[in-house]
This record gives C-alpha cells, structure tokens and sequence, in this order.
C-alpha cells in the first residue's frame, strides 16, 4: 500500500488519515522489520484495540468506563516504551534495534488510538490525524526514525543543517593537523640543511591562516545554531533526556 | 491546536486528580510522571474519565500497571488487551 504524499519537511494538519489505513500502513511498516508471528499479534491486537475505541461513547457506564481506562493506560503505558528506548540508546546516533523500532511503532499505533478517540472531529471519522502522530513523535524526542518511515519526513533542517556544519568543521580540523604535521617535517628537514633559520612556506601559512579563520566562524555559527535548536526543545524532550540521566523516576 | 495556557491548565486538573486519589506515593508517581508527556486529547479525556467516575483512575492505574509488567512483551501486552475486551464485551450483553 502506498502510504499518503507529503512534500519533505511538511505534515499538513489537515491530513486525515482513517484509521484501518493509518493502521496498515503502520502494519506495512512493521512487516519489514517483524516477524510473521509478531506482525500477526499485533494485527489481532489492533481489531481488539478497535472495539475498545468503538465502545469509548457506549451508553452502557461500564463498557464506557472500561473501554476508556483501557485505552489510557495502553496510551500512558506507550511512554514507558519511549523512556525504556531513551535509556537503552546512549546515543542518539544510535539506531534503534528493529523489535524496538516495531514495538515504538505499535505504541504509536496505540496512542494514535486513544488520541484518535479522544478528538471529537477524528472520533467520527474513526482515524487520527499524521500530525498528532508526529506530535507524540517529536514529544518523545527518540522518535525521529520511527517518524521518517511513517510520515516520510526527514530530519528537522536546523538539526541536519548544524550536523552539516560540523562535518565542515571536522574536515578542516583534519586538514590543519596535516598541515601541522607537514610544516614540522618541512622545518624539521630545512633545520637539518639550512642551519635552523626557515619557517613553513608562505603559501602553506597562508592556507593554514584561511582555515583556522574558518574553523573560528564555523566554531561560533555552530554555538549559535545549536542555541537556538536547545531553547525550542519541548519540556517532554527535556524531560525524557533529563530521565535518562536519573533526574525524574516514575 | 490547544494553547499553551489551556494545556498548562489541563495539566493541572490531571494532576491535582491524581493528588487527591486514594491511590499510594508510588502509584502517584506513576501517573503523574506521565502527565507533563501526555498529549491534550489523552490528557483531556483523562480529565473527562476522572470527572465522571471517581474511581476510574484506580481502573486506569491497574490496567497500567498490568501493561507495564509485559514489559514490551507484545504476546503478553496482547492478552492483557483481549481480557479487556472480553470484560467491556460481557458489560454491553449484561446491559
């Protein structure tokens, strides 16, 4: 199944994708990564999950009151694979294991449910909107893989644009040391012959005066760059990072 | 969209429901560490659901907590699930 088209970088808030869809999709995902015997399960549990969303109106009190705490706590319990993934991923360069990416993918699933049902428009049209899924994506900050596979939008510009920035910076650290390294051998050599009077040659010093000054302006545009991306992190990234770090327990 | 000010403020409703329950320090904890995380559609029906029924949160909390035991156990996760509806299920057929 071909999943919606959207431009890069964009979700629209106006894409609503049914439910069955947005779950196949999610399933289609999934079918890569998982098991047979896993993607079965989780298909099963989604036509469960479908019929305790189908009772969240029911005029009987207690099929509503059930139905609801169900899918709560299926929502709440989501976050807890979002901490888990956090903690278990050091790095954030670090991709997620395939079963891990599958079960984010399924709390997802299941929080697409909950927020789906809770939304009076979306409830009717029985789906949920991308742009909530994204919404919980970048709120459990650890999502950006997930993300890119399911709403096909890439990495954050501003992010990608300061990683560009320092493999411009890495490269020209590496291209100083050479020549670091190349005028001591040069005045190493010149003070074995000449008596220890030479320097570098001018054009090399020159080279080397360019780069550094580079270095400087890519130093501080990065400083800057990596400011503005910290202020607009969201308090649920914060606090996720902040508990991967032992500052919040729950 | 919701705005900031109203989400700030369903926060606080979730969360003064969550201090005033019955429920023990470490269950607390529980739901309240969640809440800051919890988008405004979750959040609003958590409040709608506490509103309603003063004790459904001990409802949500077991079913969490039975979810949370799986730990990622997909097979587990999933009859936890389809007791759940096997419950609401026998609910609608006693009316």
């Amino acid at each position: 199944m071909e999943g919606p088209t959207q431009p890069e970088n964009t979700v629209s808030e106006e894409t609503l994708l049914p439910q069955e869809e947005g779950l196949s999709m999610l399933a289609e995902q999934g079918e890569e990564i998982v098991s047979p015997e896993e993607l079965a399960t989780v298909e099963a549990m989604e036509e469960d999950q479908g019929f305790l969303s189908a009772q969240l109106t029911a005029e009987n009190p207690t099929a509503r009151s059930l139905s609801r705490a169900s899918l709560l706590a299926s929502a709440f319990a989501a976050i807890e694979e979002g901490e888990k993934e956090t903690e278990n991923r050091k790095d954030e360069t670090t991709p997620p294991t395939k079963f891990s990416l599958w079960k984010k993918t399924l709390a997802l699933a299941i929080f697409g449910i909950a927020m789906g049902m809770g939304t009076p428009g979306t409830a009717e049209a029985g789906g949920f909107k991308l742009s909530q899924v994204e919404n919980f994506a970048v709120r459990m900050a650890f999502m950006e893989n997930v993300r890119n596979r399911i709403v096909g939008v890439k990495t954050d510009p501003a992010v990608e644009h300061v990683r560009q920035l320092a493999r411009q910076r890495d490269e020209i650290i590496v291209k100083l040391s050479e020549q670091k390294e190349k005028a001591i051998e040069l005045n190493y050599a010149q003070q074995r012959t000449q008596g220890g009077e030479s320097d570098a040659p001018q054009s090399s010093q020159g080279d080397h005066t360019q780069l550094e000054r580079q270095l400087k302006s890519l130093d501080e545009q990065i400083a800057l760059e990596e400011g503005q991306l910290h202020q607009q992190e969201s308090a649920g990234a914060r606090f996720i990072r902040e508990s991967s770090a032992g500052r919040h327990r729950f | 969209m919701m705005p900031p000010e109203q989400r700030d403020l369903l926060i606080k409703k979730a969360t003064a429901f969550v201090e005033e329950s019955q429920l023990s320090p470490s269950e607390k904890k529980l739901l309240e560490g969640r809440i800051p995380l919890t988008p405004p559609a979750v959040l609003t029906m958590f409040v709608q659901v506490c509103e309603e029924d003063p004790f459904a949160i001990n409802a949500v909390l077991k079913s969490l907590q039975k979810k949370l035991e799986t730990q990622g156990n997909l097979v587990r996760l999933h009859e936890i699930i389809r007791q759940e509806r096997r419950e609401v299920e026998d609910a609608l057929v006693s009316g």
